[in-house]
This record gives C-alpha cells, sequence and structure tokens, in this order.
C-alpha cells in the first residue's frame, strides 16, 4: 500500500508508458493532470497570461517529442517541471516583464488575474484589499532573480519537496534551501507593510 | 540559534522529508526565538496565498492536439481497454453489475485497465474486470497483474478482490511465493509487505514457502513469519469509493453530488500535484473543473456534497458528459 502521493507517480507511471507507445489519449490525460500546475509556473515566473499558455503549449509538445527519451526512474512531474524549467530559462531573454496586474498591454489573462482566493464572501473594500495585497506579493516576486524565483515558486506554490526542487533545477539540496531562504527574506523585507496588519 | 535559518524555511514551506522534521521541531520547541522567527515566516509566506492562480482554457489543449498530428501519432495498441462512455454510467449504480456476457479474454465492466507494452495489464483507478471464465476481479488503482490464462493470475503489485464462481474450478493466484487456489469463493490477494489472501467466503487453499492452509471465512494467510498486522472490517468494503451523481441544470453548469458511503472521513481536495477534483468529458475531452472558489471539504461518513462547476464549453443538447472525481476514481453521466 503505497501513499497517497506513491499512487498518484505510480499513475503518473502509467500514463507516462501509454504516451511513450503513442497513446494520445492518455497524453491528454497527463495534459489534464498536470497543465494546471505548469502554467501557473510560467505564470508565477513571467506574470504574462499569454507568454505562460505559450511556454506550456510548447513544453507539452517537447514533452511529446522527446518521450521515447523517458526513463521511469524518477517522477514524471519532475520530468515535467525540468522540461518546463529548461524551456523557461531557455526563453527568458526574450521575455518583456510587465508589471503584475496593470493589465498593461490588454492581457487576456485580467479577468484571471482578478480571482484571489480565500476572500470567500468578502466586501467589495476587502476584495479590493486582497487583490491589491496580492498584486504587491505578485510585484515582490517578480523582482526577485530568475534563480531565486525559481526555487522559490516551485517550494512556496508549487509545494514540492527540496529534493525534487533540486533535481529540476540541477542544484544540490543545499543550494535550494539556501535560494528559497534568501528568497524569503527579500520578499519578507519588500512586503513588511502588508506583514503588520 | 544553532538552527540554521534555511532549515527554518524549509521546515515552514515542508519541503523537507520526514526524517528531518523531528530534529527541526524539537529546536524549535526547546528555543522560543526559534519559535518566534518560525511564526514570523509562516505568516509571510501566508501572504502568497493571496496571489491569484489562472486555469488552462480548453482552447491551450485543441491549439497542442492540433500540432502532434503534424507528427503523426502512432495508433494506441490499448484502445480496446478504454473506458466506454457507457461503461461509465455503470459506475454510478454503485456495483451493481450488467450481466452481460464477457466474450473476450476479459472484459472491463468499469474502471480502466490498461495493458503495457510488457504484457502486464495495469488498473489505473478501481476497475472491475471480468474473465471469459466467469470470475470478476475488483483491482484497486496502481494494481498490476498478468492473466496467465483464463484460470491463473500473477499478481505483481496492489490488491484484487476476487469473486470465482463454483464453475470456475481451480482459479489460481500467484503472488511472489505465495499461491492461492480456491473455487466457489469471495478473496482478496494483497502484493506488499507481507502479501496476503484474505477470505471473505467459501475456501481458500493457500500456500507459501512448504506452509500450506485451506482459509475459511473472515480467514486470512499471510506470506510472512512474523505476527500478522491487524485487517480492515471487510476486504470488500477496501474498494468502496465515494458515490457521484452529476446532472445539468443548464448548458453550462454541471451539478456534481458526492456521498461518503465509506466508513472513514474524506477530503475532497486537489491533489498535492494540483491535480484538479473533478474533470467532465464532453466534446471528446477531458476538461479539468476548476472551482474558483473552492476549498477542500471534509466528508463525514454519510454526508454528501454538492458542488455547481462552471464548464469550460457549452453543452450541446443530446451530448453525453461524464464527470469523474479524479481522487475516487468514480464518475457519473450526465445528459443535456
Amino acid at each position: 500500500m503505497g501513499s497517497g502521493t506513491g499512487r498518484d507517480d505510480r499513475d503518473d507511471q502509467e500514463l507516462m508508458a501509454r504516451v511513450q507507445a503513442g497513446d494520445v489519449r492518455a497524453f491528454e490525460l497527463l495534459y489534464a493532470r498536470y497543465a494546471h500546475p505548469l502554467l501557473n509556473f510560467f505564470h508565477q515566473m513571467c506574470f504574462d497570461r499569454a507568454a505562460s499558455e505559450d511556454y506550456l503549449q510548447e513544453t507539452f509538445l517537447r514533452v511529446w517529442r522527446a518521450r521515447a527519451s523517458y526513463r521511469p526512474i524518477g517522477k514524471v512531474s519532475t520530468w515535467l517541471f525540468e522540461i518546463a524549467k529548461n524551456f523557461w530559462f531557455n526563453e527568458r531573454e526574450k521575455i518583456r516583464r510587465r508589471p503584475f496586474a496593470t493589465g498593461a498591454g490588454g492581457d487576456e489573462g485580467q479577468a484571471q488575474l482578478s480571482l484571489v482566493p480565500d476572500q470567500g464572501g468578502a466586501a467589495p473594500a476587502d476584495a479590493a484589499r486582497a487583490r491589491e495585497i496580492g498584486d504587491a506579493v505578485g510585484h515582490a516576486v517578480a523582482e526577485l532573480s530568475d534563480k531565486l524565483r525559481a526555487a522559490f515558486v516551485l517550494a512556496r506554490y508549487q509545494h514540492l519537496p527540496y529534493a525534487e526542487i533540486g533535481q529540476i533545477l540541477g542544484i544540490p539540496v543545499g543550494t535550494v534551501k539556501s535560494r528559497v531562504a534568501l528568497a524569503e527574506r527579500l520578499l519578507r523585507a519588500r512586503l513588511g507593510s502588508y506583514l503588520e496588519e | 540559534m544553532d538552527l540554521p535559518r534555511e532549515d527554518l524555511v524549509a521546515y515552514a514551506l515542508g519541503g523537507l522529508p520526514a526524517e528531518e522534521t523531528p530534529r527541526i521541531a524539537a529546536a524549535i520547541a526547546s528555543d522560543p526565538a526559534l519559535a518566534g522567527e518560525l511564526k514570523q515566516i509562516e505568516r509571510h509566506l501566508r501572504l502568497h496565498e493571496r496571489t491569484p492562480r489562472i486555469a488552462p482554457t480548453p482552447e491551450l489543449w485543441d491549439g497542442i492536439r492540433s500540432r502532434l498530428d503534424e507528427t503523426g501519432a502512432p495508433r494506441s495498441l490499448l484502445r480496446r481497454f478504454r473506458l466506454p462512455l457507457a461503461a461509465a454510467a455503470l459506475v454510478a449504480l454503485a456495483f451493481v453489475w450488467p450481466q452481460q456476457g464477457a466474450t473476450a479474454r476479459a472484459a472491463t465492466l468499469f474502471g480502466e485497465v490498461l495493458e503495457r507494452p510488457d504484457g502486464v495489464f495495469a488498473a489505473t483507478g478501481v476497475a472491475r474486470v471480468r474473465t471469459a471464465g466467469g470470475v470478476t476481479m475488483t483491482l484497486d488503482a496502481g494494481t498490476d497483474f498478468r492473466l496467465e490464462s483464463e484460470t491463473r493470475l500473477a499478481l505483481g503489485a496492489g490488491r484484487v478482490f476476487l469473486e470465482v464462481p463454483p464453475e470456475a474450478s481451480g482459479f489460481t493466484v500467484v503472488a511472489g511465493d505465495l499461491v492461492a487456489v480456491t473455487t466457489g469463493t469471495a478473496f482478496l490477494v494483497e502484493s506488499g509487505k507481507p502479501t496476503f489472501v484474505w477470505t471473505e467466503s467459501g475456501h481458500v487453499r493457500c500456500s507459501w514457502r512448504g506452509r500450506e492452509r485451506l482459509t475459511g471465512p473472515g480467514e486470512a494467510f499471510f506470506a510472512s513469519d512474523s505476527p500478522p498486522p491487524p485487517l480492515p472490517p471487510s476486504p470488500r468494503a477496501w474498494f468502496t469509493r465515494p458515490a457521484i451523481e452529476a446532472e445539468t441544470p443548464d448548458a453550462q453548469t454541471v451539478r456534481v453530488t458526492l456521498r461518503n458511503g465509506m466508513p472513514d472521513p474524506i477530503e475532497v481536495a486537489p491533489s498535492r500535484s494540483g491535480e484538479p477534483v473533478f474533470f467532465a468529458r464532453y466534446l471528446g475531452h477531458d476538461f479539468p473543473l476548476v472551482p474558483d472558489d473552492f476549498r477542500p471539504v471534509t466528508l463525514a461518513p454519510g454526508a454528501s456534497r454538492t458542488f455547481d462547476l462552471r464548464l469550460p464549453r457549452p453543452i450541446p443538447d443530446g451530448e453525453a458528459l461524464v464527470v469523474s472525481y479524479a481522487r475516487g476514481g468514480v464518475r457519473a453521466e450526465a445528459r443535456r
């Protein structure tokens, strides 16, 4: 009897075996399972919905093309995030960063950017405040260096274990620890005014 | 503080392996300064819950799918084991089986059983299969096995509950060194540490490394020299999943009701990897359903909960829609 996570991964391995056999339906299921976290990974890295969607599509096309090279020695999710990370770091020079949630450039994701979790049935003023905080947090994360941001995003937003983050980023666990801790310290300093509430 | 601050951050984020956390927890418990710092870190990390999440639009998959065709995807060899939409409706009947004949080597009654290139079958969710010999197998998610003949199954991993009719004489299950031979019975075999057989009704002859025993109802046989671990109340109950019902009050909404018929509470929540709670299959696609304001809920035994989920595309009149609860491997069909 495996843990829930273990079973998730076993299911992923089954899907990947089918994907390797060329089963498009299995690939669609794999996409359905990981599109959400990977799309948000890109969005947390570049804060551009349209670009994030492009990256997601390109990542899954790379996954499809590279399916024969997959070896079931690690978690499927790690392999997917590794491809996504490589794509992101290859593309980052082309990225024109946008301020978070300003709506500049007609970002089609604006509607989604206004969705703030955990506010429930909050009053409009509370909702506006929650959105303001969300924007401020996004700005602060955007100001981190790429390396710090990638480590922090994978740890805080994707909830990945440090060992897995190390595999994805190709760095030792100790380096993951120091990058995430430094990112946390920088962010906390930048967001200090919101912590006093 | 003799605990590195980076360990404290890692602890707050839950990023460390389980074996490392007691050491850090003990250090925090014995040092008020560390405990205070941890509170500050946690308070800061909670702020990040305010950042928005975005959901993929259905068009994204369409774009990927259209470009896959450029590379010429080979036809799947597994097509015959796909879950037909009609079978999905059977799941809603929860363990009421159709009396259709199984003419193939094994017919999937519900769930999904896949054949890997090495000839091993694997269940990706709870699945029920009937062999041509009339043996019904309920497979837990992650179970893999090889059907060596109409009367012999080799279990590689996971657990299977078998119902063997009297006419299927001498049905044999092999799990590692353990061999179970039975007829006219219902029993469970789990391949694990230890592997064991658990008889619900009838009798099963079990053998392992020269040890042999005939087990009766309620009796278990463990392939182990150690004292056996306790067993839950009923083997059949292990495969019970929440019941699910679905209806479409309008073309853009599906109303899903989950009922917990199990003895323990269940948590309705996305997986750690972010897998959505529900999927909807219609118009030839699986769409993840991610309620904007969804919060994990715990369903007590016997409790039910209804979710109104907005569909990414309107359902055309007459179109069948299958909703699946991703964490429980159950599905229900609704039709406009």
